[in-house]
């Protein structure tokens, strides 16, 4: 029995908190995430996820009214953040294929929670198809 | 009571984007121990009070999601009688040899009407690292993490639940423990269950088949649920809800995400079930209070977000 990775003495060095993040303030300015079609910016600190600034910028609303990302599970599974990169670049962590193919993905197609600004970015909503209850 | 036929969901594989992250997951902060690596790259997992070889499998994969949850049965005779039993209701079954993965004898399989695969085996190694049973400790192995003590359930959402009901009660002697009913449209989730649990397996209707809610972990009170909060916060893990508590079952609970967006649960508590107990039935007028009975108000990512 492998205790692994875990169970051991190795499992109780601790992991740098989220606040260690903060540190990289003073090095590098946030870049601006536009969102196309509003005049509206919010502010992507390095090491932060085109979701994770909305989630902090309390998640503008585009438009129409509907929030530009859809807040799902975070970790590029569920497919509900998807969101089109109209300018600039990002790097991306693995999404799930179920929801972001390698096409869409050149086009420019990715899950919010999963890119990471490299530049100013300029964002397109990508209307989900909302699951509903019935 | 005595149970007999279908014990207990016994095996959960699960896809993962990325394998090292859910090890991570699972096994430091969910508290399971890693049992094996198959050749394949799958991971074999088991949680410290489960006797058998393993009980959860990270698949990894470029897509999240389900593989199939496996029950275990009574013995082969009832394997073979199951078998027929689902043939006769009429779902094609096929067969995994043993050996397809470590420590667990032969399955067999099929797909249910909400496009789920469900399977079902009789026999599984015990594990090297198991409960104590002359004179026991509580444990061997000190806890760790959010100190899971078994995989115990899953939800599942698609299509005709209606059938996935009928084939659970009918086929697999499942009997049901709770339900949602809307007034136009019938039956929006049912919660199911073979043994003294709440419930073993649940399903909400959903237009696509084959989805994934969660995977749920019991832990073995309300403060634990509170350490397991905890845990979540200070490793910085995807929070979806909790800690709070289901009007439905009445498990006390906290839902978070994997590193893939696969829903995790850690509960504890909810209500024994017997089988001569008359379901019971929530409806549109209270139903904010049956999912969440501390907010009573429906959450729109609880609901609708699967992988």
């Amino acid at each position: 029995m492998e205790m692994t990775e875990s169970g051991g003495l190795a499992a109780r060095k601790p992991a740098p908190p989220p606040s260690a993040l903060l540190a990289s303030d003073a090095a590098a300015p946030p870049h601006q995430i536009a969102v196309d079609g509003t005049a509206r910016t919010v502010a992507c600190r390095d090491g932060l996820s085109v979701l994770d600034a909305f989630e902090q910028a309390r998640n503008p609303l585009a438009a129409n009214g509907e929030a530009v990302v859809r807040v799902g599970c975070r970790r590029g599974g569920c497919g509900v953040c998807k969101v089109k990169i109209t300018e600039g670049t990002v790097r991306t962590g693995p999404m799930s294929r179920a929801h972001v193919t390698e096409q869409e993905e050149a086009e420019g197609y990715v899950l919010a929670c999963c890119a990471y600004p490299e530049s100013d970015l300029t964002v397109a909503s990508v209307p989900v198809a909302p699951r509903k209850l019935k | 009571m005595a149970i007999t036929g279908v014990l207990r969901p016994g095996l959960i594989q699960i896809r993962v984007l990325d394998m090292a992250a859910a090890i991570t997951h699972y096994v430091d902060r969910i508290g399971l121990y890693k049992v094996a690596t198959g050749d394949d790259g799958r991971v074999y997992l088991k949680a410290r009070d489960e006797f058998d070889h393993h009980s959860v499998i990270l698949n990894p994969s470029d897509r999240a999601g389900l593989d199939y949850v496996a029950f275990k049965v009574d013995g082969d005779a009832a394997l073979s009688s199951f078998e027929k039993r689902i043939a006769a209701w009429g779902l094609a079954v096929d067969h995994v040899p043993a050996g397809e993965q470590p420590g667990i004898g032969r399955r067999i399989g099929c797909t249910i009407p909400s496009g789920h695969r469900i399977e079902l085996y009789a026999h599984a190694d015990l594990a090297e690292m198991r409960p104590g049973t002359l004179n026991p400790d509580v444990w061997d192995a000190e806890p760790h993490g959010m100190e899971a003590r078994r995989f115990d359930h899953c939800l599942l959402y698609g299509p005709n639940i209606d059938q996935v009901e009928k084939f659970f009660t009918e086929a697999l002697d499942f009997s049901m423990a709770e339900r949602v009913d809307l007034p136009e449209t019938g039956a929006l989730a049912i919660w199911m269950s073979c043994g003294m649990k709440a419930h073993d397996i649940a399903f909400v209707r959903h237009e696509e088949p084959g989805k994934f809610h969660h995977v749920a972990f019991e832990l073995e009170n309300w403060n634990d649920i509170g350490r397991a909060a905890d845990i979540i916060t200070r490793y910085n893990i995807s929070i979806d809800i909790g800690p709070t508590r289901h009007g439905i079952t009445r498990g006390q609970t906290i839902y978070f995400f994997d590193p893939s967006g696969n829903r995790c649960e850690t509960f504890c508590g909810g209500y024994s079930f017997y089988p001569d107990h008359p379901v019971r039935v929530w409806n549109d007028k209270e139903l904010g209070k049956g999912i969440f009975y501390y907010e009573r108000v429906l959450n729109d990512r609880f609901l609708t977000v699967l992988t």
